[in-house]
């Protein structure tokens, strides 16, 4: 008898632990929110547009060191309807001017542009439209589409690092559509379906992801063999004329819109560009870097724009948080420096429209 | 003396009417829709572009709903290619725009970039110092809007160092009025078309061919929406604005003055529309070219100057049109 009540309870302790372990998972699936991996918080904050490849959608939620958005995709507060006594500035430019190492929008260099000036009794708004791995050509798109239309009395133009990705991938085409591609946002995975066993469920969809997941340069990019081979050769027969052409025509297209225009090299820590590189593709940052800073400077040069050198002057190391974004205090070190050149050169007259 | 003063002023009082005539016996065809034409082009000679909606496969050999077959080069333009590098002592002319630029309805050689094309060599002998030879190219895309052809021209037609470029007449904006939810991006008119890849491309045609079905048209991949019936165009046009063209060829403009590109402008025509809200949705077009290429200073032919009898076919309208924008191209300052 003894046997046999020990039996008894031993089956029904199994019997019942299993049954509170099944219920739990069936509570578990029904009430917890789907697991947002990484890539799918950029799924979620980029959406495609027919003339830009991706936008950042419209009032698109803040998440960790993105947001918050506004109604045209750019980071910070709502616009204000234009007013005629107060300056507008608008960055355009990809990650390093978005700033997608700052935890908080205040951090990012645009926002400390905009109290520096205020502090000097300057009436002024700046507005943040960088675009995370935006190239020179969506920039340039953007410029038309959304930037111009604000009617910005200045427009500062900071970019070089996202175009040298299109230069070593294979059957280079000059409007980088052999880099850029069409693309529709990837579904988000369903709930999983509570089947016999809603805890073997549970542990697949915490080891499985039910969808793919990709970042936004695997959505937005045109896939190719990723083998050295191939992007060596990408490389050996890519040059920086598209990237030229493309600033300069942000150029003539700010100036005859009546908006002055400042132009700024990219700032970079040369000494942590292997970080996260293959070393080929670090072979790339390092030679493509200082070739699209010569190219800003031959802008600069060539339609008497002023220019921000930070290869010239560079960011002190600590300022960055990688080998081109910038920590807090590298943003503060690059509004410094705008700032500086916004007195310096007289950029603050609005010109007549 | 007397009869020659009336001669010539019996000449001058007919030269002022005639235009005015409305000649039956010439009778201006109905306008064929734009849209009804743009309905028609086969989706496989085109491909998904991720800056200007689409563009036309290079290479390939488009049939046109006017029966005709148009001719597109290596380079993605229509006719012959331009050559690759800008010969010295050449004017080189590229025409940009829509589907009347691009010649939706007409053959190879009576396009009117060809048509120019055809007026600069039957004047000309040989190129000089002081009378260089004409390169004409056309890049024209059927049912561009001024976003699409601002964005080609600065992001890929203007790597060919045009001289002066010839921009018509942008008419396809007009279908954005039209449609009802205005976007300033147009995105209420263009949706994305996904890019499937070589491989499903080739799939979908084989199945196409084998089964002798229709191919499947552009428009299905690319147009959102499309105008609807009277009154819902006639909400479209309350709600939409000329901001987003004017910028778009205000864009246009200041790109090519800054690299001292020469710009004329073909306003478009509002006869012979479908209806009375299309006119003024063309009419709105025209009146905002007008305002900013006048205040840019710079030139514009009217189509609304080919006279009626020239109306009767797109072909003859080219030929008519082709005169007026040689003209304006000669008296450019060069």
């Amino acid at each position: 008898m003894g046997i046999l009540k020990k039996l008894f309870a031993v089956a029904f302790g199994t019997i019942a632990g299993f049954a509170l372990v099944e219920g739990g998972a069936r509570v578990w699936i029904r009430i917890a929110p789907p697991k947002i991996l990484k890539n799918q918080e950029e799924t979620v904050l980029y959406q495609p547009h027919h003339h830009l490849s991706y936008e950042i959608a419209p009032n698109a939620p803040s998440m960790l060191m993105r947001g918050p958005h506004n109604s045209l995709g750019f980071r910070g507060p709502e616009l204000e309807a234009r007013k005629s006594d107060v300056f507008r500035i608008i960055c355009i430019g990809g990650s390093t001017t978005y700033g997608t190492r700052n935890v908080n929008e205040s951090e990012c260099w645009p926002r400390i542009l905009e109290s520096m000036l205020s502090a000097r009794g300057i009436a002024v708004e700046v507005i943040n439209a960088g675009v995370p791995a935006y190239t020179s050509a969506e920039c340039l798109q953007l410029l038309r589409e959304k930037a111009l239309p604000l009617d910005p009395d200045l427009v500062i133009l900071y970019m070089g690092a996202n175009d040298i990705m299109p230069r070593f991938a294979p059957d280079f085409r000059s409007d980088y559509s052999h880099y850029r591609r069409t693309w529709k946002k990837p579904e988000m995975p369903a709930p999983p379906e509570p089947g016999p066993l809603a805890i073997v469920n549970l542990m697949k969809t915490r080891t499985e992801p039910r969808a793919p997941v990709k970042a936004l340069r695997a959505m937005t990019s045109k896939p190719y063999r990723e083998v050295p081979e191939v992007e060596r050769a990408a490389w050996a027969r890519s040059n920086t004329l598209t990237f030229q052409r493309n600033m300069r025509t942000m150029v003539d297209a700010c100036r005859g819109a009546g908006s002055s225009v400042l132009l700024a090299t990219q700032s970079y820590a040369a000494s942590r560009i292997v970080e996260g590189f293959g070393e080929l593709r670090a072979q790339f940052f390092r030679e493509g870097l200082p070739q699209n800073s010569a190219v800003v400077r031959e802008v600069a040069r060539q339609t008497n724009a002023p220019l921000i050198d930070f290869e010239k002057d560079p960011i002190p190391l600590q300022g960055f948080d990688d080998y081109v974004h910038h920590n807090a205090f590298g943003s503060h070190a690059v509004a410094a420096a705008v700032s500086r050149a916004i007195i310096e050169k007289s950029l603050l007259q609005r010109r007549p429209r | 003396m007397f009869r020659t003063t009336v001669r010539v002023a019996a000449m001058m009082i007919a030269a002022a009417i005639v235009p005015f005539h409305n000649d039956h016996s010439l009778q201006a065809q109905p306008k064929r829709s734009a849209l009804d034409a743009f309905a028609l082009l086969n989706a496989d000679a085109f491909e998904p572009h991720p800056y200007f909606v689409y563009t036309i496969r290079s290479g390939y050999n488009l049939p046109l709903p006017g029966g005709s077959t148009a001719t597109i080069n290596a380079l993605g333009g229509r006719g012959r290619a331009l050559t690759p590098k800008h010969a010295p002592r050449t004017r080189r002319i590229l025409f940009i725009g829509g589907s009347n630029v691009f010649g939706l309805m007409v053959a190879d050689g009576e396009t009117l970039a060809s048509q120019v094309e055809a007026r600069f060599a039957a004047a000309e002998s040989k190129p000089t110092e002081s009378r260089p030879a004409w390169e004409i190219g056309s890049f024209a895309v059927p049912g561009y809007t001024s976003h699409e052809v601002a964005s080609a021209f600065s992001l890929k037609w203007i790597d060919y160092e045009p001289d002066a470029i010839v921009v018509g007449d942008l008419d396809a904006d007009a279908f954005a009025y039209l449609t009802e939810g205005y976007r300033n991006d147009y995105g209420h008119l263009w949706k994305m078309w996904i890019d499937e890849g070589d491989e499903m491309k080739s799939k979908r045609s084989a199945v196409n061919a084998a089964k002798q079905a229709h191919p499947l048209a552009l428009a299905e991949f690319v147009l959102a929406a499309v105008p609807g019936d009277e009154a819902s165009r006639k909400r479209a046009l309350e709600q939409s604005n000329t901001q987003s063209f004017e910028t778009n060829i205000k864009f246009l403009a200041d790109v090519a003055a800054g690299r001292k590109i020469r710009t004329l402008f073909i306003l478009p025509d509002s006869r012979h529309r479908s209806d009375g809200i299309e006119i003024r949705a063309v009419k709105r077009i025209r009146e905002a070219a007008a305002r900013i290429f006048i205040s840019k200073n710079i030139r514009l032919v009217d189509s609304e100057n080919v006279p009626e009898r020239n109306l009767s076919s797109s072909a003859s309208r080219n030929e008519f049109l082709s005169g007026m924008v040689a003209d304006q191209l000669t008296r450019m300052n060069w």
